[in-house]
């Protein structure tokens, strides 16, 4: 019955890869019979039903649950060119783009000098920039928050912010902008203030104030230099949300302000020293209670 | 073929899931006998090349299909034996056999049957693959990454083994 076929011998006949003489050999062979029986008899079987539709379904009720990932970029020549050329495009920017900004934190204060040896002392919670490019073609920094010029003699030295704009020639001078107030205090010399339409002219010991949607106010200082620099902050009949805001500016505190009227007027000071005692400082006289809740909130609430 | 077929799209992964699914399942049952474990494998083996499809190109979806299969089906089974049904002859074939003909035929039925189910696994799945699913040899080879040649001498054996176990008849 056995007979030496080669390890590939039967699979060959099964797929007609037989010559003549093999396959006339092995027809005579008394395996064939039983071979050709078993051969043809295995194509009857059936594997089980395959649930087609049902285990699809479950692929994709699976994959649903799956966080779908995402095709591959693929990079060709011409998407490498495009991408090459915006990160040149970009890289150029950086370099071009002149522009200095300086940025301080709650309770920080900064000393910057100008390319003209003009000074700018950055109040807590500020950000200013210029064009270091353009200085001397023109003077012109932005800012937000609060800051004192101690501005050298030349062209106009202009001082933009969101809420108005400032223009002196030479001068010392102290502007505070927050959300919807703008002030300028004038330390020496002159300087011309605008915001909302409100034009003023100040000399020395002129403060002016633009809260929005009310008239611009103006009063005398008799500080020759904004008290913040030396660690307090000072306040004329202003709401007190500015100085609430100011409070938070220079601690890393929040408050909760919903009993109290942010409207009041609050005269004074509070120092940049001492939490307790610049609370105390404020919030004593405007009867207004102070509790910690947890160590960094604060609620206020009306005595 | 398109270039782009990104096995991603839903339409295609939809193809690709019609085109090889069944075959997918037939082999994995060929190997364990078991239906519901060879459905999980497909099942599997989908859900992993959807998670991937942004590495598998359209092109090799089928063998890493299998493989995926196969290396789940290595990680946990538990051998059944291999159950097949027969074609269901029906109206064809009209009962001109005698009664003992037919007795006789549905033993051998049954003896191969038995004889598949004993075969090892890397023979029977070769064997059935072509047998039941006509599959070609390179095919074949293809699916489970072994060559042609591996491919026929798996078939020999699985013949000349299923004819040792038959005897004569």
């Amino acid at each position: 019955m056995e007979k030496n076929y080669d390890d590939t011998f039967l699979a060959r006949w099964l797929s007609n890869g037989l010559d003549s003489s093999e396959l006339h050999e092995f027809l005579n062979s008394p395996d064939f019979e039983v071979y050709k029986k078993i051969a043809s008899s295995s194509t009857k079987f059936l594997a089980p039903e395959f649930n087609n539709e049902a285990v699809f379904n479950r692929i994709q009720d699976k994959i649903k649950l799956e966080k779908k990932a995402r095709p591959i970029f693929r990079f060709t020549g011409w998407k490498y060119a495009v991408a090459a050329s915006v990160m040149l495009i970009i890289g150029l920017f950086y370099f071009i783009n002149f522009s200095e900004k300086y940025v301080t934190g709650i309770g920080e204060q900064l000393t910057i000098t100008l390319p003209d040896n003009s000074q700018v002392i950055l109040n807590s919670k500020t950000i200013v920039s210029y064009n270091k490019e353009e200085w001397n073609k023109k003077r012109v920094i932005k800012l937000k928050g609060e800051a004192y010029f101690k501005v050298q003699k030349g062209s106009t030295f202009k001082v933009e912010t969101n809420e108005g704009i400032v223009q002196v020639l030479g001068t010392k001078f102290n502007v505070k902008t927050t959300k919807n107030l703008f002030e300028v205090v004038c330390f020496e010399g002159k300087v011309s203030a605008e915001s909302n339409n409100y034009k003023d002219v100040l000399i020395k010991g002129n403060a002016f104030r633009v809260i929005k949607d009310s008239l611009p106010e103006k009063w005398n200082v008799l500080q020759v230099e904004p008290s913040w620099k030396k660690g307090e902050s000072t306040f004329k009949s202003i709401p007190i949300k500015y100085v609430i805001k100011a409070l938070e500016n220079q601690y890393k505190i929040s408050f909760k302000t919903s009993k109290i009227d942010l409207e009041k007027k609050f005269t004074g000071s509070f120092t940049h020293k001492n939490l307790k005692i610049a609370l105390q400082t404020v919030f004593v006289p405007m009867k207004i209670g102070v509790t910690f809740r947890g160590k960094k909130t604060v609620v206020l609430e009306k005595q | 073929m398109e270039e782009n077929q990104s096995v991603c799209k839903p339409k295609v992964f939809e193809d690709v899931y019609n085109t090889h699914a069944k075959t997918l399942h037939n082999f994995m049952y060929y190997k364990c006998g078991d239906q519901d474990l060879a459905e999980d494998f497909v099942q599997e083996a989908y859900v992993k090349l959807w998670k991937n499809c942004a590495k598998v190109l359209f092109e090799k979806a089928k063998s890493y299909l299998f493989t995926v299969a196969n290396n789940l089906f290595l990680n946990d089974y538990e051998h059944k034996k291999v159950v097949l049904r027969h074609q269901q002859e029906g109206a064809i074939h009209h009962t001109n056999e005698s009664p003992e003909f037919l007795l006789e035929e549905k033993e051998f039925m049954i003896k191969l049957q038995t004889a598949i189910a004993d075969l090892p696994e890397k023979q029977r799945e070769v064997f059935l693959l072509n047998r039941i699913d006509k599959k070609k040899y390179r095919e074949i080879g293809e699916l489970l990454g072994i060559s042609v040649k591996a491919v026929e001498k798996r078939m020999s054996l699985a013949l000349k083994t299923l004819r040792e176990q038959i005897g004569d008849i």
